[in-house]
């Protein structure tokens, strides 16, 4: 039961962190149609700007969050205005190539400016260990699960409840049947990109204290936040989030069970198992297109 | 008719920037009077990065050799003669490398020190049969003295003996019967996993391999099937410093503590800075650590004073290769085949990475140490533990 409850902790606060930046893939995918390929390195922005802002002006973890926060909305609108406004009426493929395009240089100007040295973002935690039922466990997962319910709940609640989040998802269902009803298309794409560089950016921040800050802590997480986008339903927003949790916890209970070593393979293995069987993903809808 | 010359212009100045970039960059140097006559200096070449990505590295080892080339000299020189060094340029690559040191081996050296780093070492490895001149490298790859190049000597000890002194340390120290082994599954790594499994059978030590993907980031899957295994020690073959951390810290919040030896990077600085206080009590082997001996003591004081800051690795070893040569020399004579004969045979000498000893022919012709060192963290700074030697 103790080895369950640290694998569970462990599966479910990894699995967080990739729900968290698949939830900002899919968010921007269905508002622009464009998959943001520089979504982990959102992560690794905000990890880096919450351990300068700590070390350099001393400031406690919430506040080194907050402070990543604020530098992830201009990030986000910096991104929105240089990679998908020039293009937005592009196909989607030139949107794609300038995304990648961005995540080389997010993780090369980090390499310029801060050097390849791993950097630390101290957690808030006192206690380092939490006991529960003899298993060990960090604090700060419990952290990276909590934010994240919270952060579901509120996505959820805004986008369900609110005027502005009905707003953004008409936007996102029609943009041109939107425009007609009065809503500014462009900036409610705008809002979606900020939120999206805010959910990838809190990701960063929440992992940062287990993992350190490097300049390339961006790129595995999002191999498997795009691999959990796939299983979970390209284009569902629970999709993504269960994607993101299962694949957390099949990588641990597989690395744990089976081999350690393969750990990376069960992950990709369950994608490949899923677009061989079926490639709509658990939530999504099956799209055919007629001639 | 314009057009042509035009193009013959741009085609001429191509050519000749071409050939311009070509040349390696040469600084011959320190100590010397040119040769004339009967006292001729003794030229021993130098190959190492001094441009392009290991250029800092490549300073390193260039200074060891100077220091030791400058002592000796100022000691009267070998019978007399003076050492003068002549340094070519690696530039950090493989080509560069080859291009260096055929360069180099064409200017009338008798002995070649460099490089350190393993892969340039395998890339000039086929020619040195063309020149036959004796080189002193770096590099700690097991396989660069197992091809059995008959002019390769290793001044650093192989990767196969860390792995020997870690089993060998863990049995003397804390009589093990069950070690957990844990390690990336990258080359490094997988070379340190089967360097163990074999040390441990060897000494009767009961061991199991925990493996990981390099930057995993998670250990908890490993950690768990670590505690359930139940060792007495676990051993470490970690090539990244972040890696490094992060499982000190898990392994701490797990509740192991018992005892954790590592390769080399587990115990540099950057990895202790970022494990803190989980990094306390830990051991790491390491080549050159001052204490070790009389000589490393003594070169880490003369080092600093001449150029300012700590030695390490990267100049240990090009400082013991000069002196080495310069010994072989005064004994058995000043020609390559010579020095190559008396390497063979030399032994008896502790420089500053150890105790040098060629003729045993362990674990390959070429290999000349057979120890390293053992080195604990406490108050987060290395302290020395002891010499491990394996014959």
């Amino acid at each position: 039961m103790t080895i369950i409850i640290q694998l569970l902790s462990t599966g479910l606060a990894i699995g967080s962190i990739y729900a968290l930046v698949a939830l900002g893939v899919i968010v921007i995918y269905r508002a622009a149609n464009v998959v943001n390929f520089a979504q982990g390195d959102f992560a690794m922005a905000a990890a880096f700007a919450a351990t300068v802002s700590a070390t350099t002006w001393h400031l406690s973890y919430w506040m080194a969050f907050l402070f990543a926060i604020i530098v992830m909305v201009l990030l986000g609108i910096l991104f929105e205005l240089g990679v998908y406004y020039p293009l937005r009426n592009r196909s989607f493929l030139p949107v794609i190539i300038s995304t990648i395009g961005a995540s080389i240089l997010l993780q090369n100007l980090a390499l310029a400016f801060f050097g390849p040295q791993p950097r630390q973002v101290v957690s808030p935690f006192k206690i380092h260990v939490v006991d529960i039922l003899g298993a060990k466990i960090d604090p700060q997962y419990l952290l990276i699960i909590a934010v994240t319910a919270l952060l579901v709940l509120f996505q959820f609640f805004f986008f369900e409840k609110t005027l502005l989040g009905k707003k953004m998802q008409a936007t996102a269902q029609d943009k041109e049947t939107a425009r007609l009803l009065g809503i500014p298309v462009t900036l409610m794409i705008a809002i979606t990109f900020v939120y999206s560089a805010v959910l990838g950016g809190a990701a960063g921040v929440l992992v940062a204290p287990i993992f350190y800050v490097t300049t390339g802590m961006g790129v595995i997480i999002s191999l498997k936040a795009f691999a959990a986008c796939i299983v979970g339903g390209f284009g569902s927003i629970t999709g993504a989030i269960i994607g993101g949790l299962g694949i957390g916890l099949i990588e641990i209970f597989g690395a744990a069970y089976i081999s350690a070593a393969y750990k990376d393979a069960f992950a990709f293995g369950v994608l490949a198992l899923v677009l061989l069987f079926r490639p709509q993903g658990i939530f999504g809808e099956k799209v055919s297109e007629k001639a | 008719m314009k057009k042509k010359i035009l193009t013959l212009a741009i085609v001429g100045m191509l050519s000749v920037s071409l050939v311009g970039c070509g040349a390696t960059k040469t600084s011959s140097n320190a100590n010397a009077p040119k040769d004339s006559g009967a006292e001729a200096n003794i030229r021993i070449g130098v190959v190492s990065s001094m441009t392009g990505a290991s250029a800092l590295d490549g300073e390193l080892e260039t200074n060891g050799a100077k220091l030791a080339a400058e002592e000796i000299n100022a000691a009267g020189g070998i019978n007399g003669r003076k050492i003068e060094l002549v340094v070519e340029d690696s530039r950090s690559t493989n080509p560069g490398t080859v291009a260096a040191f055929q360069k180099v081996a064409g200017e009338n050296v008798v002995a070649i020190v460099g490089p350190i780093f393993s892969t340039n070492v395998k890339a000039l490895m086929p020619y040195t049969d063309k020149f036959k001149i004796p080189v002193a490298i770096g590099g700690t790859n097991p396989t660069i003295t197992s091809d059995a190049n008959p002019w390769i000597f290793r001044f650093r000890p192989s990767d196969s003996i860390s792995t020997q002194v870690m089993a060998k340390f863990l049995q003397d120290q804390y009589k093990v019967k069950k070690v957990a082994i844990f390690n990336d599954t990258d080359a490094f790594g997988e070379g340190g996993r089967q360097g163990l499994e074999a040390a441990f059978k060897t000494l009767g030590i009961e061991s199991k391999a925990f493996e990981f993907t390099s930057h995993a980031g998670d250990y908890t899957a490993q950690l768990v099937n670590i505690k359930q295994y139940a060792p007495d020690a676990i051993a470490t073959y970690i090539p990244t410093v972040e890696d490094c951390g992060i499982f000190l810290n898990q392994a701490k919040q797990m509740g192991i503590d018992i005892p954790i030896i590592g390769s080399p990077s587990l115990v540099t600085a950057n990895s202790v800075e970022l494990a803190k206080k989980n990094a306390e009590g830990i051991f790491g082997v390491t080549d050159y650590f001052p204490e070790q001996n009389d000589t490393a003591k003594a070169y880490f004081k003369n080092y600093k004073a001449k150029f300012g800051e700590d030695p390490d690795i990267y100049s240990s070893y090009s400082y013991d290769a000069v002196q080495v040569i310069a010994k072989v020399i005064a004994k058995n004579g000043d020609t390559p085949q010579k020095i190559q004969e008396g390497l063979k045979a030399f032994s008896g000498w502790t420089g500053a990475e150890g105790e040098y000893d060629f003729s045993t022919n362990s674990p390959f012709a070429g290999d000349g140490l057979h120890s390293y060192s053992i080195v604990t963290i406490k108050d987060g700074q290395q302290q020395f533990v002891k010499v491990v030697t394996v014959k």
